[in-house]
């Protein structure tokens, strides 16, 4: 699975069906595509769409926190 | 590492009963229910006995003395599972009235733990449509009614005691009353293990209606309502709230949640129109 299908998948888990806007709008503002998203800018892409996904904060860092493990693992899986 | 006394029979508790979910609390309740039922005539049976009182006052006060006992753990333990979705449906008026910051550490039983992360979910949604969006009425369209009043809600889980209670009356006063009692007793062999018999019938019957009512009441539409919350939270704008049980919170949670599910289907949609 694709590293940013994987993070929309957690978040939709988290934050229901609009959690895939939060993505695609986040990827717009980075002014990159998501086709050929660069590997280094995963951890940002993700923090920006917690921060945009999840309302409490003190669960922001949580979730964070999780989903770079995820994302680690994720990468030496593959 | 010291282990106190509540978290060793909430170990036990799990042990024997496994998961902490809603048919466990009932079953808890119903079992405790049964248990009452076959104690409290046998005790204060020898309470009278050992006072001296007379049979005709027994059988005319007992059943006061038990319906008066179990009312109140009636009350006590409607209460106490209607206490979490009331602290939830009152965060869920909040985000209706669009506070987002309402506080969702509300926990009591696995189908609370679900509805709860649903509702934590939905919150999320709302506040990315918040910030897509920007702020708007568009949760304030609650169709809420009150369908039922709490009293008679009670009036409801009041029906098998008051069976219980006017029957035990009936029989005991025709029982030990005069003439007619002294011919029922002499036509009927073995009238005290019959009457015993009676007692345990009565008091098991009893305990099961009350264990049906509570699992028909709350049991069923709770679980219901966990599952259509989680899928509709997780995108299925299908999910049907819709619950045949007229019963006051569950019902009022069921429709606030819904409108939820529909302010979340008009921001997605309008969402994808402006992509």
């Amino acid at each position: 699975m694709n590293p940013i299908d994987l993070l929309e998948k957690e978040l939709i888990e988290l934050a229901g069906p609009l959690a895939g806007f939060v993505i695609k709008k986040q990827i717009k503002d980075m002014g990159l595509r998501r086709e050929n998203f660069p590997e280094d800018r995963l951890t940002e892409l993700m923090e920006r769409s917690v921060k945009n996904a999840i309302f409490e904060p003190s669960k922001q860092k949580e979730v964070i926190r999780k989903l770079r493990k995820k994302l680690v693992s994720h990468a030496d899986y593959l | 590492m010291m282990v106190t006394g509540k978290e060793i029979v909430s170990e036990l508790d799990e042990r024997i009963f496994g998961k902490n979910t809603l048919s466990t609390k009932l079953f808890k309740y119903f079992l405790t229910m049964a248990l009452l039922m076959l104690a409290l005539p046998v005790v204060l049976d020898i309470i009278f006995e050992i006072l001296g009182i007379k049979k005709i006052f027994y059988y005319i006060s007992l059943p006061s003395l038990v319906l008066i006992l179990l009312i109140f753990f009636m009350i006590y333990s409607i209460k106490e599972l209607l206490r979490p979705i009331n602290e939830l449906l009152e965060q869920v008026r909040k985000l209706q009235e669009g506070k987002l910051d309402v506080n969702l550490d509300i926990g009591g039983y696995v189908e609370i733990d679900s509805l709860v992360k649903s509702v934590n979910r939905m919150r999320n949604s709302l506040f990315i449509a918040r910030s897509f969006l920007g702020e708007r009425d568009s949760t304030r369209d609650s169709i809420w009614k009150k369908e039922i009043s709490h009293i008679g809600m009670y009036l409801i889980f009041l029906t098998p005691f008051l069976i219980y209670g006017i029957t035990l009356t009936i029989v005991g006063t025709v029982l030990y009353s005069g003439a007619l009692g002294t011919v029922v007793q002499g036509i009927v062999p073995m009238w005290e293990f019959v009457r015993a018999v009676l007692v345990i019938v009565f008091g098991v019957a009893m305990a099961f209606s009350f264990g049906y009512i509570l699992s028909k009441a709350i049991g069923m539409p709770m679980r219901k309502l966990a599952k259509a919350a989680e899928e509709a939270s997780r995108g299925n704008m299908d999910a049907d709230f819709a619950t045949k049980e007229r019963l006051g919170d569950i019902h009022e949670l069921s429709v606030r949640l819904h409108d939820l599910k529909e302010a979340i289907r008009r921001a997605m949609e309008e969402m994808e129109g402006s992509r």
